[in-house]
């Protein structure tokens, strides 16, 4: 039988792999979780959402 | 009978020590028992645990994965500037020989507010965004007390990005999914991240990260974050 445990845990690192996905993105581009899943400890079972604009400006 | 303080490096007897803790609090309970509050040394988890369920961790096991932790970070950086196009494709200049390109692509890429409730993660994170050239500002705040300060350091700083993190964990596993209060800390950041959408209603385009291990991930998301953490709920 399965046992329903908790929640995922995350990687410490994640949060900071989100953020700098987010400001090194550029502003015309909107950055999904499916573009940065990948480098992230669990993928998207530890970490996802809506996804966000980026955020650099380009000059 | 073993003898902890706060401070203690321990593992869980129970859960064959897979994840180091550090005791911050001792609770005495009206039966005399000790009920030891723990945070992990190395994962964004806080958790209890009776006084019998915990050993000490020999000094050379804690270095052992102190060190591991630290060669994410120095493995990360390097993946970073071996690999532009998959971390910094449209911000190359970062590591420019050039500083006048270097400084320009700094102020180009979006600016990061980093709230976390633990200090060695907060400098660890600093140095992780240094390393990268990346603008941010990481702050210790406590997951208590961080939507009591975010407006005012929203205001002062008008960052792009903002990260919320720190501890979190479930009190009670497999029960309880859906009650906040089952949540050592999801609640803090669910209100963290309501303030910051107030602020962001005034004009700013905010994206916002919030939780970490274990967190109340639909709720988090529910209060406006883009990212959360912990979505995936584990069965063994």
């Amino acid at each position: 039988m399965l046992l329903l445990l908790g929640r995922i845990m995350i990687d410490f690192i994640d949060p900071l792999i989100v953020a700098e996905r987010i400001a090194t993105t550029e502003n015309t581009k909107y950055l999904t979780i499916r573009d940065i899943k990948d480098e992230l400890r669990d993928g998207e079972e530890g970490v996802s959402g809506i996804g966000s604009m980026g955020k650099k400006v380009l000059s | 009978m073993k003898k902890f303080k706060k401070g203690d490096i321990v593992g869980r007897i129970s859960y064959n020590q897979d994840i180091l803790f550090e005791i911050t609090k001792i609770i005495k309970t009206s039966n005399q028992h000790e009920i030891m509050i723990l945070k992990g040394i190395t994962e964004r988890i806080e958790a209890d645990s009776p006084v019998e369920d915990l050993e000490h961790v020999d000094k050379r096991v804690v270095q052992e994965r102190m060190k591991k932790l630290e060669s994410k970070i120095v493995n990360r950086i390097e993946f970073c500037m071996k690999n532009p196009q998959y971390c910094i494709s449209k911000a190359k200049g970062i590591f420019s020989n050039s500083s006048e390109e270097r400084n320009s692509t700094i102020l180009n890429t979006g600016k990061i507010l980093h709230l976390d409730g633990d200090k060695r993660y907060s400098e660890k994170s600093m140095k992780y965004y240094r390393s990268l050239g990346l603008n941010a500002i990481v702050k210790n705040v406590v997951e208590n007390k961080q939507a009591q300060v975010i407006k005012s350091l929203l205001e002062r700083y008008q960052p792009d990005i903002l990260v919320l993190t720190g501890h979190d964990g479930m009190i009670k596993k497999g029960t309880g999914f859906n009650d906040i209060y089952n949540y050592r800390n999801s609640r803090y950041f669910i209100n963290t991240v309501k303030e910051a959408r107030k602020w962001n209603s005034q004009g700013k385009d905010l994206a916002i990260f919030a939780g970490a291990c274990q967190s109340y991930y639909e709720a988090i998301m529910a209060a406006g974050a883009n990212f959360a953490s912990s979505p995936r709920k584990n069965y063994d």
